[in-house]
């Protein structure tokens, strides 16, 4: 997913998935980029939850003005309470509330109140049952058997059945649709004949009966359970979707726990429990309030006024950056910040079409010449320096990679050999008014104007900015990130960095990085079932990338959520970050 | 009848009875002589480099450094001297604020010339055109034209596609140039008004009268004749919207729309630091009193020198 986002709703437009074969692209819309066949990545993921409990404790001790609250927190027993109205702010509106058409981190978490697909997360990246109550797979690993759950009803009362994903997953493939998460959805058998207007119906869906649902694949794809949790994934019933049509993101219909009572564009949103929701007890908030308007920085405002019980929702990076460290060692916010590693990468890209950034030299020489130490420093730790592609939470990760050192001398050195002794002049393309990518943008200009580089900042609002990145030819250089989709390394190299996927529009590879020796390694591992050979595959392809630096990696970040001490369950989940359904409010709390 | 030979006598006169307009001046000469002396002062090492980002210009947590010690004025949030900034700022400042002061005075002084001269149809659709210029406010009119320049440079071609002539080949591009020609642009009806007044005025006096009856030409009469009446009155506005350019360059600075970085400018600097004004309040009030120091001081200047021309001022 594009990671561009620092308060605009984003459609990300990336979630694509296409088959093995390596023909060239006809993609569908223009903000498509075609996927390897991933194969799921299960294995060790670091989480960092900092704990309640020591920072309470010491808050108790330490301060008199505060030390009520904290011990009463500490007191407080750990089962959920219900009720109470979780009060959240976001800068702008969501781009949808239709699982069809939204496709951007911020809508995610609240399209996630109000639908379900068949398998969710757990606490971590293992998938569990939602909807569907059991599953089964083929031999061929080419058909999968769900068995749904009986007594799940959607929120106008009817209950799910299995046609409703038939129709879910017809309705996301539609062309007529012009859904964001389409190209997901290909790899089931008779998507492409369906979409071509061959078939009036998608040969691989079937609804034997009520409760059994059997989706057939083209190929096998062992990452199609992840596939499901994406928001084209969620059910939504066919009435309701025929009946609304576009304006179907003002009158969301599910079988999650909350539904939209309540959207004022710009201004608010309100959801309210839903009656129908088979799980009462997951359902402690009475509502969520969200308003809309504002930036982080007025939020985080208010947030210490009481006013907002989660200081930032929009997880980049969840706490203003200049404010991060004031938040920090104020001692009333002591074990109310979470974080966890945001399986995100932030990195310069260097289009190795353009000139001069298509000289191998050029590029390792800006390699050499940023100091990656002076943005940590400058970010107040608020992430972590990459050396590769893969972020350390992502299955593959390297710590062997030492990548390029900053060496100012070695930088001018390759510059001499390539050519540009005297240096050049280019465009640095970044997102306007981004808190955590502003200071690294001077920074970068500085540290290559020491070896005589001139790097013109060129801040962009988001839309222009992504429409040129994705345009071949156009950016010489941009500040840009990626952010996962589902946990695994095929998401990073094959979706940015394969040679096979560059199309003229619309290209998520920015570098249009093309390494044949790379693009073999990344099509041998997507189709590879193997698990540790295809990881290995992924960490040598990604070897041979940080040498080429079609990328300059930057920067790891984590993501921070910093709540009120009345809010429970916080929990950053790795891949979608804030789950409000599962958060409960302490209704004894003393609530401005 | 004001005279045109020892202005500058009459201006150091009014500066010694003026203590107000005497402030003025000495502010707009010590940012003016800080400004010119700044790459000396960082050559000779009094003053560091506006862009030298400091490794000691951040503390261990990544926090810009206040106003302390090494760092007079502190340090900003990429360890930069705000000091430094702030002097290298006043040259962004004071170039551009006067360049485009000179630019709108040539323009508001031609249109007014000519509308208050020649009068008739002419003088309506000048003074109309002036008019709807002035409708529009000057910020949203500089953001327009400052959103048309891109900072690589956009080539305009203002000829047809098959013609080879370049010469009429426009480059947009940020940077200073642009900028001051910008806000020229949008600041010279102002002026237009009260120099055709006075030309109103001035074209039926006696010597006007003379002048013609000795048949001088247009030209001579409106340059040789009118003009130097005027200047007086020139140098005031100029003088005076010299507060009004400054600010306008800030304005833009401030919005991201100004001289490119990593050039000091103070509009930026408050930008910049806005974020930080919680904790490191030194990074946005250093700048912002530079600006309204810089801009009282024209305006305190300006009213002295109206006061010396204008004895009816005079208290």
């Amino acid at each position: 997913m594009n990671l561009l986002l620092r308060n605009a709703p984003v459609v990300f437009g990336v979630l694509s998935k296409r088959g093995v074969d390596n023909e060239p692209l006809s993609l569908p819309s223009p903000r498509k980029a075609g996927r390897g066949w991933p194969q799921a990545g299960r294995g060790g993921r670091v989480k960092i939850l900092w704990k309640h409990c020591c920072g309470l404790l010491l808050a108790a001790v330490v301060l008199g003005s505060f030390s009520s609250r904290a011990a009463d927190s500490a007191a407080a027993d750990s089962t959920p309470k219900r009720g109470g109205t979780l009060r959240l702010a976001l800068p702008t509106d969501v781009t949808s509330l239709d699982p069809a058409l939204a496709f951007d981190t911020i809508s995610q978490p609240f399209l996630l109140l109000m639908f379900q697909g068949l398998v969710e997360y757990d606490d971590g990246t293992k998938l569990v049952p939602c909807l569907a109550q059991d599953w089964t797979v083929s031999a061929d690993q080419r058909s999968y058997t769900f068995h749904l759950r009986t007594g799940a009803r959607f929120s106008n009362g009817r209950e799910v059945v299995a046609a409703d994903f038939v129709y879910t997953l017809e309705h996301v493939l539609d062309l007529k649709t012009a859904a964001t998460s389409e190209a997901w959805f290909e790899g089931i058998d008779g998507a492409k004949e369906f979409r071509a207007g061959k078939a009036a119906h998608v040969r691989g869906l079937k609804a034997p009966r009520d409760d059994t649902l059997i989706i057939e694949l083209e190929r096998p794809d062992p990452s199609f359970l992840y596939i499901l949790t994406v928001p084209g994934g969620l059910v939504v019933p066919r009435e309701e979707v025929e009946r609304y049509g576009k304006s179907f993101t003002m009158h969301p219909v599910g079988s999650g726990p909350y539904v939209l009572k309540e959207w004022r564009r710009s201004a608010k949103m309100r959801f309210e429990r839903n009656p129908l929701y088979s799980h009462p007890e997951r359902q402690c908030l009475d509502g969520v309030e969200v308003l809309v308007g504002g930036d982080p920085t007025t939020h985080l405002m208010m947030f210490e006024r009481g006013e907002l019980d989660i200081a930032d929702v929009t997880e980049h990076p969840g706490i203003p950056v200049p404010d991060f460290v004031r938040i920090q060692q104020e001692p009333r916010w002591q074990g109310l910040m979470e974080r966890i590693p945001a399986a995100v990468i932030w990195y310069l890209s260097l289009n190795t079409e353009m000139k001069p950034f298509d000289n191998l030299k050029v590029r390792q020489a800006v390699a050499y010449a940023i100091d990656k130490q002076k943005l940590v420093q400058l970010l107040h730790g608020m992430v972590t320096p990459a050396n590769g592609v893969l972020p350390p939470s992502v299955p593959g990760f390297n710590t062997n990679l030492t990548g390029f050192p900053h060496d100012p001398a070695k930088a001018r050195q390759l510059l001499a050999e390539a050519g540009y002794a005297d240096g050049f002049t280019f465009r640095l393309w970044y997102e306007a008014g981004n808190l955590l990518l502003t200071p690294p943008a001077y920074s970068i200009q500085f540290d290559l104007a020491q070896v005589g580089i001139n790097a013109q900042l060129n801040p962009l609002a988001m839309a222009p900015l992504v429409d040129s990145q994705e345009r071949r030819h156009t950016v010489e250089c941009c500040l840009t990130g990626w952010s996962q989709d589902y946990p695994d390394p095929s998401d990073f190299l094959d979706g940015c960095l394969n040679g096979n996927r560059i199309t003229e529009e619309g290209c998520q590879n920015y570098a249009f990085y093309n390494n044949p020796q790379v693009n073999q390694l990344l099509d041998e591992a997507a189709t590879c079932q193997d698990p540790p050979r295809r990881l290995g595959l992924y960490q040598s392809a990604e070897k041979i990338v940080v040498h080429d630096a079609p990328w300059v990696p930057l920067i790891f970040p984590y993501v921070y959520a910093l709540h009120q001490p009345w809010l429970h369950d916080v929990r950053l989940h790795p891949v979608v970050y804030f789950r409000f359904e599962r958060m409960w409010l302490d209704p004894r709390r003393e609530r401005k | 009848m004001p005279a045109n030979f020892g202005l500058f006598r009459a201006f150091l006169r009014t500066l010694s009875r003026n203590r107000l307009a005497a402030i003025g001046a000495l502010i707009v000469l010590t940012f003016a002589l800080l400004a010119l002396a700044a790459p000396a002062l960082t050559r000779w090492h009094l003053l560091r480099a506006p862009d030298q980002q400091d490794k000691q210009g951040l503390n261990e947590e990544g926090l810009p450094r206040p106003a302390a010690g090494a760092y007079w004025l502190g340090t900003d949030n990429l360890g930069r001297d705000v000091l430094a900034r702030v002097i290298y700022g006043a040259r962004v400042s004071l170039s551009v604020g006067i360049a485009a002061m000179l630019t709108a005075t040539m323009i508001g002084v031609a249109v007014g010339l000519v509308a208050g001269f020649y009068g008739g149809k002419l003088d309506l659709l000048l003074m109309r055109f002036t008019e709807m210029n002035m409708t529009i406010p000057a910020i949203l009119l500089a953001i327009a034209f400052a959103g048309l320049l891109e900072v690589g440079g956009r080539t305009v071609h203002l000829h047809p596609a098959r013609l080879p002539w370049h010469f009429l080949d426009l480059t947009l591009k940020r940077g200073a140039v642009s900028i001051f020609l910008i806000i020229g642009l949008v600041s010279w009806p102002g002026l237009v008004r009260v120099v055709r007044a006075q030309v109103l005025a001035l074209k039926e006096r006696e010597f006007v009268q003379a002048a013609r009856s000795l048949g001088a030409s247009d030209a001579r009469i409106l340059l040789r004749t009118i003009l130097p009446n005027l200047l007086p009155t020139i140098i005031i506005l100029g003088v005076m919207s010299t507060a009004n350019t400054i600010l306008l360059e800030a304005g833009l600075g401030y919005l991201g729309i100004g001289v490119p970085p990593p050039a000091p400018t103070w509009g930026a600097m408050i930008s910049e630091g806005q974020p930080y004004f919680i904790s490191f309040p030194h990074l946005v009030v250093v700048p912002g009193l530079a600006i309204v120091l810089t801009v009282l001081a024209f305006n305190l200047l300006g009213q002295g020198l109206q006061e010396m021309v204008d004895p009816r001022q005079r208290k």
